[in-house]
């Protein structure tokens, strides 16, 4: 594959070589004047022409074919002043930029919040963008989280207000693919999946491909979530702190010579509150923090060769003497680091490479009465990958790369000082695509692709089509459709409830990767100036789902096919989205219809055919609607109003509707057995939420800028039902509620300099 | 047709879509519960027979035992399938209650069928089960060890076999004198009411493969009995237990019905059976105890 993938970089570059010298280019990169900061997405067009692109992951664009002549370069992203120049081309020209976007700000009393780039935003099928701002401007609990923001798009839900869990499109969260930097995370949580570990401050970019994703990507069934660190102020040094009530945060950018820095730094900060709990309660930890740093250096060798170091290291640790002779103990994170190299063989032929590492471990400790139990698990994965993005002509738009990793899970437990289960698994992936964006005209805009799989245990090779068809018949219509198949190798077992003692597990002989296909309907709309309404309609299968068998007492001795139960399902829905884009109130009203059903052999049975196929049922997260109503509110220069509503139909659940006693001879608890019917098909009460947030900016001691901000979590109050527990020393039985969060205020302190 | 029209038209669908219900409540449904579990090499155990109660109602056994069946256990030829080699009638001695009415010792390795018939209605319940290997705690264990001593208390198992996988272990501990005072600090801190002392009284580990035991040159296993399946200082007997695929499986499904496996809270299933006509456990087992003093470190 090595060597396919040489020839075909070998014949982009020829024929970049052979371009005819007619016409001219411009190329460069798209960048916030204050930061230096490459900007994503950012549209470029040359105005009374149809000629135009977006800036690709990198801030970089480049626009060829161009006959010569004098035009208005014009160039929009959301939350910047229009940006137009004019150009003059002479024939063979290859101009190259650096387009410098200001920020806009709120000048005089009047308050004016306005983005014309918005409305001619460039929105793929299936696709989805959280502005960072966003992000932590939304009420959160104790914590600006992104993955909290991204639970409030259309499609995108929680298992509950404990977990910050993405389940997308009828996906658990293992089906989505999580990129920091271009690099795999494979547990992004703090606090046992409570939050997620990306700091709000680090972030430039969130991108969310919800289904239907390209060629580029591969790996996970459902969706592909990439996040981007900052490069760091290129200009000046600059510097944040938030002190909040669950933890406290700080970063550092600035300026090197020809680059850039910036380090960010978080740590709970729970310890007083635990203290102070101590005192009255027994069962609280002696010891619970997280802590995580993000960094990234960045090198202008030159105006075509860019180079950046990006790390990223978290980990949580907890002490938890839970009983007078019994103890827990948990170290768990990830580690990753990225080394990126962006080159630019010529205007038409783009590149980018990058070394990516990753970890994740987990060492749960138990020692309870003297019998100690010691997990040790490691996931690295190390990996390579090179793309390239070519462009023969204005029609046509050519990428291609490779993605090849060695991905190693080493797990290790011991029970009472023995070994008591050793897996190591050691495999190599390699994927290829290639992928051709064909705009044939103003009208539509075809991108199909192919992508090449190969899991080395098994031996697995897989092929993956896809393709999107964009048909826009007017300026506010863009109609949209996709198909894909995608394939995943790995598996996680985890728990909705606690994420700590996450392991994941890959398909093997005997295992096969699960696959699926997804077909998505959409469309984007404009229908009035500066709103926005949205609407897809997704339909997705999964085959060969493999995952833990849940009734598995014991793995000690088994062969490795029989520790899974593998199944099927799919998933279709209706996701609606309408968008108020500036002004003093900006926000979405966001709706989602959605079914997702899951199919094991045996499992969800009529109770006297056990051995048959099993009966579909819809997972606990399933829900049917869901509402999500996001608005801000800019009150004054000083004071801003952010509000979080959230309505969805209750989950599902299993109603218990019959029981019985036994007495088994090896104890005495007599256990109580309960019979069901089918599987999930109750409903919890519907859930609902209003959260607020007040921002107040000002300055702090005329050093710098400071914002306070207040927030009500769940301000009603209302008592939403995780699930139901069941009190067996009552007869007849009792259900009880287990409930989700009640009213939280919190409070923050932000200062920038 | 306008956007107006096609708007309208997709929210019609949508709201006939979604108050279709695709996945109704069952309602409840009773079932005759059986329990019985044969160990090898003792005589037959008695039988439980009773229903199911609604998840609502009180539950009482005596109330719900199911009297006046035809119970018989076949003792068969060879594997499930074959014809009975012995037939063992059993007797309905108090509600819900039934024994054997001849003296039998289960043989091990052998199949056994339990066949019930009821009356009115005609019903029938079939089950089957293979008794698992004897073996025995060879090698002599301690007569006393103190407790969380570096001295582990270990028991060495002879070889045995099940038909199909590797033996699966439960053992379990049986206090013999459960007080307060003799309770060790992990469960004298568990301790809440009276109700603990009888359940810490008889401790179970739980399902325990072969594979996690020292396997010795001469087929034998050795298990290092870890202290925190001791509730009690004082005599204790360690009972070791091997178990068919009928209790392996009750068991295993059981005990995740309220959580602990990697199901989503609530998302409850039932039991796995083994039972045609009936819920419950028609199991068998094979055992071996010892008997040892556990002394309290002088800590």
């Amino acid at each position: 594959m090595q060597k396919y993938i040489l020839a075909v970089a070998l014949l982009l570059l020829v024929s970049t070589a052979t371009t005819a010298q007619n016409t001219a280019s411009i190329s460069g990169y798209i960048k916030d004047k204050n930061t230096g900061e490459t900007l994503i997405s950012a549209n470029i067009a040359l105005m009374g022409t149809t000629r135009g692109t977006s800036s690709n992951t990198l801030g970089y664009f480049s626009l060829t074919n161009i006959p010569p002549g004098t035009y208005t370069l014009v160039c929009s992203y959301i939350g910047f002043e229009f940006y137009e120049q004019e150009i003059t081309l002479e024939p063979g020209e290859r101009l190259q930029l650096e387009i410098e976007l200001v920020p806009q700000v709120f000048e005089g009393d009047e308050i004016v919040v306005e983005s014309e780039a918005e409305k001619e935003r460039q929105k793929d099928i299936g696709t989805a963008q959280v502005q960072t701002e966003l992000i932590k401007a939304l009420p959160s609990v104790f914590e600006a989280d992104v993955f909290r923001s991204l639970q409030l798009l259309p499609g995108v839900k929680a298992a509950s207000d404990f977990s910050s869990g993405l389940y997308i499109r009828g996906g658990s969260p293992d089906q989505t693919l999580i990129l920091l930097d271009r690099t795999t995370v494979y547990n992004p949580s703090h606090f046992f999946g409570f939050f997620s570990t990306f700091n709000p401050d680090a972030i430039k970019d969130v991108r969310l491909y919800k289904g239907g994703y390209p060629a580029e990507y591969g790996g996970r069934l459902g969706s592909v979530l990439s996040i981007y660190n900052k490069d760091g102020n290129r200009n000046d040094m600059r510097g944040s702190v938030t002190l909040g009530m669950l933890a406290s945060r700080a970063l550092i950018e600035g300026p090197i010579k020809n680059g850039s820095y910036m380090f960010a730094a978080r740590r709970s900060t729970l310890e007083p509150l635990l203290a102070a709990l101590r005192s009255n309660n027994d069962n609280i930890p002696s010891k619970f923090y997280f802590l995580d740093f993000n960094g990234k250096i960045n090198y202008d060798a030159s105006l075509n060769n860019k180079f950046n170091l990006a790390f990223y290291s978290g980990s949580d640790r907890v002490n938890f003497p839970f009983a007078d002779d019994g103890e827990f103990s948990l170290n768990y994170g990830n580690q990753t680091l990225s080394g990126n190299w962006t080159h630019i063989f010529s205007e038409k032929l783009f590149s980018n490479f990058v070394v990516t590492g990753s970890r994740y471990f987990n060492f749960p400790e138990f020692e309870i009465a003297g019998t100690p139990f010691e997990r040790d698990n490691n996931i690295y994965d190390l990996s390579i990958k090179a793309d390239l993005e070519y462009l023969p002509n204005e029609k046509h738009q050519i990428s291609t790369g490779i993605w090849s990793g060695v991905f190693t899970l080493r797990l290790e437990d011991r029970f009472d000082n023995q070994d008591s289960f050793s897996s190591r698994i050691h495999s190599r992936y390699n994927s290829f695509y290639v992928q051709d964006t064909w705009e044939p005209n103003e009208l539509w805009r075809i991108v199909s692709g192919l992508r090449f799989n190969y899991f080395s245990d098994g031996q697995y090779l897989r092929l993956e089509p896809r393709v999107s068809i964009e048909y826009k018949p007017s300026n506010r219509v863009r109609l949209q459709a996709a198909y894909g198949r995608y394939n995943q190798f790995l598996t996680l077992i985890t728990n909705e409830a606690f994420s700590g003692f996450d392991v994941w597990l890959t398909s093997d002989d005997g295992v096969a990767p699960a696959y699926g296909d997804q077909f998505v309907l959409g469309a984007k709309t404009i229908p009035f100036s500066n709103y926005g309404f949205d609407a897809e309609i997704y339909y997705r299968s999964m085959n060969d789902l493999f995952e833990l068998d849940p009734f598995l007492p014991d793995a000690a001795g088994l062969d490795y096919p029989d520790l899974f139960r593998v199944g099927n399902g799919h998933a279709y829905g209706l996701e609606m989205m309408f968008e108020k884009r500036t002004g003093r109130l900006t926000g979405f009203v966001g709706y989602t219809l959605g079914y997702t059903w899951r199919r094991f052999p045996g499992f969800n049975s009529p109770i006297f055919e056990q051995t048959s196929a099993g009966r579909y049922y819809p997972p606990k997260y399933d829900r049917r609607h869901d509402v999500n109503l996001v608005l801000t509110y800019q009150l004054s220069r000083k004071w801003k109003l952010t509000s979080a509503w959230v309505f969805a139909t209750g989950q599902s659940y299993t109603e218990v509707l019959g029981r019985y006693a036994i007495d088994q001879p090896w104890n005495n608890d007599d256990p109580n057995v309960l019979t069901v019917g089918k599987v999930n098909a109750s409903r919890l009460p519907d859930y609902h939420r209003l959260d607020l947030s007040f921002a107040r900016t000002g300055t702090f001691f005329g050093l710098g800028s400071a914002e306070w901000q207040f927030q009500i979590i769940n301000v009603y109050s209302r008592r939403n039902v995780w699930f139901y527990t069941f009190d067996f020393d009552t007869n007849p039985i009792t259900r009880d509620e287990i409930t989700l969060l009640p009213i939280i205020p919190a409070v923050s302190y932000t200062v920038k300099f | 047709m306008t956007m107006k029209n096609i708007f309208l038209t997709i929210l019609s669908l949508m709201f006939i879509v979604s108050s279709c219900d695709l996945y109704p409540q069952d309602e409840y449904e009773e079932f005759y519960v059986v329990e019985s579990y044969l160990v090898a090499n003792r005589q037959l155990p008695l039988l439980k027979l009773s229903t199911t109660a609604p998840a609502t109602e009180v539950y009482n056994f005596d109330n719900l035992g199911v009297n006046n069946a035809t119970v018989q256990v076949f003792l068969l030829e060879g594997a499930e399938g074959t014809n009975p080699e012995q037939v063992f009638s059993y007797t309905n001695t108090a509600p819900g209650i039934y024994e054997a009415t001849v003296q039998h010792d289960v043989l091990p390795t052998r199949t056994y069928q339990l066949n019930i018939t009821f009356p009115d209605p005609v019903e029938e319940v079939n089950a089957f089960t293979i008794v698992p290997d004897t073996f025995s705690v060879i090698g002599g264990v301690p007569s006393s060890i103190v407790y969380q001593s570096t001295e582990q208390l270990e028991v060495t198992l002879s070889e045995s076999s099940y038909p199909g996988r590797q033996n699966v272990y439960i053992f379990n501990t049986i206090a013999g004198e459960p007080i307060v005072e003799n309770l060790t600090p992990l469960y004298a801190d568990f301790y809440e009411d009276e109700d603990d002392l009888e359940d810490f009284a008889n401790l179970s580990s739980g399902i325990l493969n072969e594979a996690n035991f020292d396997e010795n040159p001469d087929g034998t296993v050795t298990v290092r009995y870890p202290w925190l399946a001791v509730a009690y200082f004082g005599d204790s007997r360690i009972v070791a237990n091997t178990i068919d695929d009928n209790i392996y499986d009750f068991v295993r499904s059981q005990s995740v019905q309220l959580g602990g496996s990697t199901l989503s809270p609530g998302e409850i299933q039932n039991v796995i059976y083994r039972m045609e006509g009936a819920i419950g456990v028609f199991g068998a087992i094979a055992s071996d105890t010892i008997q040892t003093d556990i002394q309290r470190p002088s800590f």
